[in-house]
């Protein structure tokens, strides 16, 4: 079996150089026999590594230990579930499964234009195959990054998988990730294409931009599962400790959300397209990146990744490779790539979109420049609160580029169109004052500017389908045309959802990072015993014990939670696993309360026997909207993905918004 | 297809246009739109400038030397925020009142030690044995090195993609 799936890789692995090969001739003598030889070579390398992959998963099901990579990421007891998450709980198995995902994406691309086979497309798929290429080449000479190596002798009894991991978001988080990073490949690899045949017009970006929404929706469904089994798993009191692993995957979004944006633009108006081209190989290199990042442990990060001179250098030529040759690329083609439209005035739509792609960009920059070269070049590091100085003010520009965008039309604004587009919006910063003195929070300039700022971008989301509603409406009343501006571009509709869920995680992450109460006691584990925690009184009840997962003895210590009223709102129970390996987690308690979480954890494990709890109880408030927040965002992705028939009807619609934008602006200009 | 762009009159009459702005101008340099080029190139180029003193002005303030703790007497790190990497020591671990006590080994083989103060919460897998990395402000005395810790954690037990650190008594989430 081992066997098998060492030679699936190196036949994968060949076939990926034969695709690139028929592809890249085809591309540039327009052969379409080689195209298309080329796709179906691309169905054979996909093949391979699907065969690959399954050898692995079967491994993991059947438990089978002569696989060195699941002696050390899998035990026999677990349940089938977390069995095949060992599939990618360790380096090897994380890329073939990322290559599988690769693999895949290169098939439903080639597959699409088999019958076509535009040079456009076959480029696109060239690029896809030399990325599988190059990964299938690490995977085959690399030791350590080959999942079908045997298990050496002697080894004694298997390592089984971190019991901290046993949580469904730690399953999902992984995969997710290396999903949205290959999303975003397909933009990189679409840019490429264009660049290298000329193309400045519309077609890539419409090839390219359901997988770049794709990646967008599971990148950030990555990072929010990640944040979310931090906070109910770690038990640390926190979501986000700004380490070099979680960062890795935050800058890729951030360049990912401006490439989405400059996508729009691009297909509707002709302009921001090298900015397109820009994010577009920016987003890609950043995901090569945070590969490097995680797996090479260049970086020192907490994370334990063996130092491997062959995985570190190649890796790094990659990156090198592909950054150099990326910016060649979109120099030798920068004039090809003018907007279509000269920029008119500052006040105008463009100039907010214009600004948007200049914070997330440097956002991005300034957490890689924190993150990598900090400690790269100056041997020095940088903690949390350094994050949060520019994060959060970053973070409140953002949403004021959300608030600000519908108060300007495109190509410029006169200043009674302005004053008339500001009123919506301040009513909603005005609505937002109250909550924030409702929490009773202490003065803090950050807080006070970050939720009037939110509210201000409430408003501008209400403007925003005002403003829709009534160009759909033409003159009647803008009621009438409400329907249509609600329902009738998927795009937009997206928009709305996804900033309205931007706004709520911004709100959330200010009033969860700057107004947290933590209260920290040691308490006597006796009945009648009370921690006072702001608002909150816990009273402890006992404790009692089980069998918990992984044949842990588990300890749970309850406490009934009243509030500054007397009324009790809950029973919460902390407690400790500690595993027959020794190793022992404590776990917290979340306890939600529709505007706060009362989040309570023990800072040392327990055991019946305890005499003293250290308990330590945070109060975060808003923490709750960073999920719901979070899950518009992707419910925003996901309806623009929405299958919508054929791909020409998109750009016939696309190509209508953009006739339609331009008439109404004339109109009202 | 395509390079009939690359005129190299056009060119050399908008030598600003060639490269910079994600602006092209179509329609030559005609004032209204040459000045609103202009206004967005400056405009850029302040944010982009304000932006990146802040981020360098930030970060040399706040940034701690990353160094092994072999390292620490053989450069002038007194008074400096350092983090570094050790092994707690079993013997020398005190915890009472005032908080934790104890001493880490170099993790590069090295036999040389320092001493922590600290007086936060600790991860739970935080102990005897435990690799921890700690931050804080180095010292020296007649007794030897000593950091004063704000944060300790413990290495991730894990290889695992993904898992966090276990940041104790970090005060933001």
């Amino acid at each position: 079996m081992l066997l098998l799936g060492r030679l699936a890789l190196t036949l994968g692995l060949v076939l990926a150089l034969a695709a690139a090969v028929f592809l890249a001739y085809g591309m540039k003598t327009s052969r379409r026999d080689f195209i298309r030889n080329g796709y179906y070579a691309t169905y054979g390398f996909a093949l391979a590594i699907v065969i690959a992959s399954t050898v692995l998963l079967q491994a993991f099901l059947r438990s089978d230990l002569g696989f060195a990579y699941v002696f050390e990421n899998s035990d026999a007891s677990l349940p089938a579930f977390y069995r095949v998450a060992g599939f990618w709980a360790g380096q090897e198995g994380s890329f073939l499964l990322w290559l599988l995902m690769l693999a895949v994406v290169a098939v439903a691309i080639a597959a699409g234009d088999l019958a076509r086979t535009r040079r456009l497309v076959a480029g696109a798929v060239m690029v896809l195959a030399v990325n599988v290429a190059l990964f299938a080449a690490l995977m085959v000479l690399d030791e350590g990054s080959n999942p079908f190596l045997a298990t050496p002798a002697g080894a004694g009894s298997p390592v089984g998988l971190n019991p901290l991991l046993l949580h469904p978001a730690m399953v999902l988080h992984p995969p997710a990730l290396f999903a949205g990073y290959v999303g975003f490949a397909v933009p990189f690899a679409f840019a490429v294409s264009a660049l290298l045949l000329g193309r400045a017009d519309r077609e890539w970006v419409v090839g390219a931009r359901r997988w770049a929404v794709g990646g967008w929706l599971l990148l950030s469904l990555g990072i929010g599962l990640g944040a979310w089994w931090a906070y109910v798993v770690l038990s640390f009191g926190g979501y986000w400790a700004w380490d070099a692993v979680e960062n890795s995957s935050l800058v890729p979004w951030l360049t990912g959300t401006a490439l989405l944006h400059s996508m729009t633009l691009y297909v509707r108006r002709g302009t921001f397209k090298r900015w397109a081209l820009g994010l577009a190989a920016a987003t890609f290199w950043l995901t090569l990146v945070a590969t490097w990042t995680t797996r090479t442990g260049v970086i020192q990060s907490v994370h334990a990744f063996g130092q491997r001179p062959l995985l570190v250098w190649f890796l790094t030529i990659v990156i090198v490779a592909v950054a150099v040759l990326s910016a060649a690329l979109i120099a030798w083609r920068w004039r090809c790539f003018a907007s279509e439209h000269a920029f008119e005035s500052l006040a105008s739509r463009e100039f907010v979109y214009h600004l948007m792609n200049l914070t997330f960009t440097m956002f991005a920059l300034a957490i890689g420049f924190s993150t990598v070269l900090v400690p790269l070049l100056f041997e020095r590091t940088v903690g949390p609160s350094t994050y949060d100085l520019f994060a959060q003010p970053l973070g409140v520009v953002t949403l004021a580029l959300i608030a600000l965008c519908p108060l300007f039309a495109w190509r410029r604004t006169t200043g009674t169109a302005l004053r008339r587009s500001l009123v919506v919006p301040l009513a909603g910063a005005v609505l937002f004052v109250p909550l924030w003195l409702a929490l009773g929070f202490q003065s803090n300039l950050w807080g006070f500017v970050g939720f009037v700022v939110c509210g201000f971008a409430f408003g501008a989301v209400l403007q925003f389908v005002l403003v829709s509603a009534r160009r759909a409406a033409g003159g009647r009343r803008w009621t009438a045309g409400l329907r249509r501006a609600l329902f009738g571009s998927r795009t937009r509709t997206a928009a709305y959802i996804a900033h309205l869920g931007m706004v709520l995680v911004v709100a959330g992450l200010l009033g969860s990072a700057v107004y947290p109460v933590e209260t920290s006691a040691v308490v006597a584990s006796e009945d009648g015993a009370v921690v006072e925690a702001g608002d909150y009184r816990l009273l402890f009840t006992g404790m009692r014990s089980e069998m918990g997962s992984q044949g842990s003895l588990r300890t749970y210590a309850a406490f009934d939670v009243f509030t500054a009223g007397g009324d009790r709102v809950g029973t919460v129970e902390p407690h400790t696993d500690i595993y027959p390996t020794g190793m022992s987690a404590v776990r917290a308690v979340i306890l939600g309360r529709p505007f706060e979480d009362v989040f309570v954890v023990t800072d040392q494990g327990f055991t019946e026997e305890s005499t003293e709890l250290s308990v330590r109880v945070v109060v975060f408030p808003l923490i709750r909207w960073v999920w719901i927040g979070s899950i518009l965002l992707c419910v925003g992705a996901a309806v623009s993905l929405w299958p919508r028939g054929q791909q020409q009807e998109q750009e016939a619609r696309d190509a209508a918004a953009a006739r339609e934008d331009g008439r109404l602006e004339r109109a009202t200009a | 297809m395509g390079l009939h762009h690359e005129d190299a009159g056009n060119g050399a009459a908008r030598p600003l246009s060639l490269h910079l702005g994600a602006y092209g101008l179509e329609d030559g340099g005609s004032g209204v739109n040459s000045k609103a080029r202009t206004r967005l190139l400056i405009a850029t180029a302040v944010i982009v400038a304000v932006f990146v003193v802040g981020v360098v002005y930030v970060v040399s303030r706040e940034g701690a030397y990353y160094r092994q703790v072999s390292e620490l007497d053989q450069g002038d790190y007194v008074g400096k925020n350092v983090k570094v990497g050790g092994r707690v020591l079993a013997d020398t671990l005190r915890h009472d009142q005032s908080g934790f006590l104890f001493d880490i080994q170099d993790l590069t083989g090295e036999a040389d030690t320092v001493k922590v103060e600290y007086d936060g919460q600790v991860p739970d897998t935080f102990g005897p044995g435990a690799d921890v990395v700690v931050l804080g402000t180095y010292s020296e005395s007649a007794a030897g090195g000593l950091i004063t810790a704000s944060q300790v954690q413990t290495k991730c037990p894990s290889k695992y993609e993904g898992a966090g650190t276990t940041p104790a008594a970090s005060p933001s989430p």
